[in-house]
């Protein structure tokens, strides 16, 4: 699946770049914040783009098991509703005309805005989540947080709870950040 | 995806360049997640103010200033490379 994600993308970083430029500020916008977490994947997280750059990983992942099929299934989306304008460019070329003459019904605007922040959310987490265990780790020294019913909690279950956005977590977590600093 | 439930490479990458005293590595990390950060996340859920804050813990604790060709580490930090 990862070389099918691999190719997916860089056909659809091109015609992203091209449409960053259209004259309408919302379509050029959405089809930024497309380009940009689009390239960020291709290039941080993907990894032939790093290797023919001989450039090293720096422990990025490629979204292995259920980030990977997430990311699979958002390229589908994009794909369905950049079908039209991909053939168009392809058909008749980039130059601002062509560009400036493709129109996005509203709902197809609002689904690329969707996927665009769906991908973004993915790659956060997937670029962040190295960072939990180190934190867990230093917190487990601070006595509010070993005395907490997450205390003796497994990273399993504390992600199970900051998923199930358990409030009782959040007070925690920063009265422990700002203990952990002193 | 549940935080630790499987600790894989990705997870100890960081941990292994703090072992490993590659802060080299550990700076071009970090430095490309802080750069990236100001247009990623969008949600404002508990599950990503903890990532948030995993990541301003361990860039705070480690980098008194951080760019993209050099940094700075902190004093706590220099102290921990020279103890291990």
């Amino acid at each position: 699946m990862l070389t099918e994600i691999e190719s997916d993308i860089e056909s659809l970083v091109s015609p992203c770049s091209s449409l960053m430029t259209h004259h309408s500020q919302e379509i050029g916008k959405t089809f930024r914040e497309l380009y940009n977490v689009l390239f960020v994947i291709l290039m941080d997280h993907l990894p032939s783009f790093r290797r023919r750059l001989h450039e090293p990983r720096l422990g990025y992942s490629y979204f292995a098991g259920e980030g990977e099929q997430a990311l699979a299934n958002l390229l589908k989306k994009l794909h369905a509703v950049l079908k039209g304008p991909r053939v168009l460019l392809k058909r008749k070329g980039r130059q601002a005309k062509v560009l400036n003459s493709i129109r996005l019904p509203s709902e197809d605007l609002l689904e690329l805005q969707r996927v665009a922040a769906e991908l973004r959310n993915l790659v956060f987490r997937e670029r962040l989540t190295g960072y939990v265990p180190y934190m867990l780790h230093k917190f487990r020294a601070v006595a509010e947080w070993r005395h907490s019913r997450f205390g003796k909690m497994g990273w399993s279950e504390v992600g199970a709870a900051l998923a199930a956005n358990d409030e009782s977590l959040n007070d925690l977590l920063s009265t422990t950040a700002r203990l952990s600093r002193l | 995806m549940q935080l630790g439930s499987a600790l894989s490479d990705k997870d100890t990458y960081l941990g292994q360049c703090v072992k490993d005293h590659d802060t080299y590595s550990l700076r071009e990390r970090v430095w490309r997640d802080e750069n990236h950060l100001e247009f990623l996340a969008i949600d404002d859920d508990l599950e990503t103010r903890a990532y948030l804050l995993a990541f301003k813990t361990f860039r705070e604790e480690w980098f008194s200033v951080l760019r993209e060709e050099w940094c700075q580490l902190t004093e706590k930090a220099i102290a921990w490379l020279a103890a291990h």
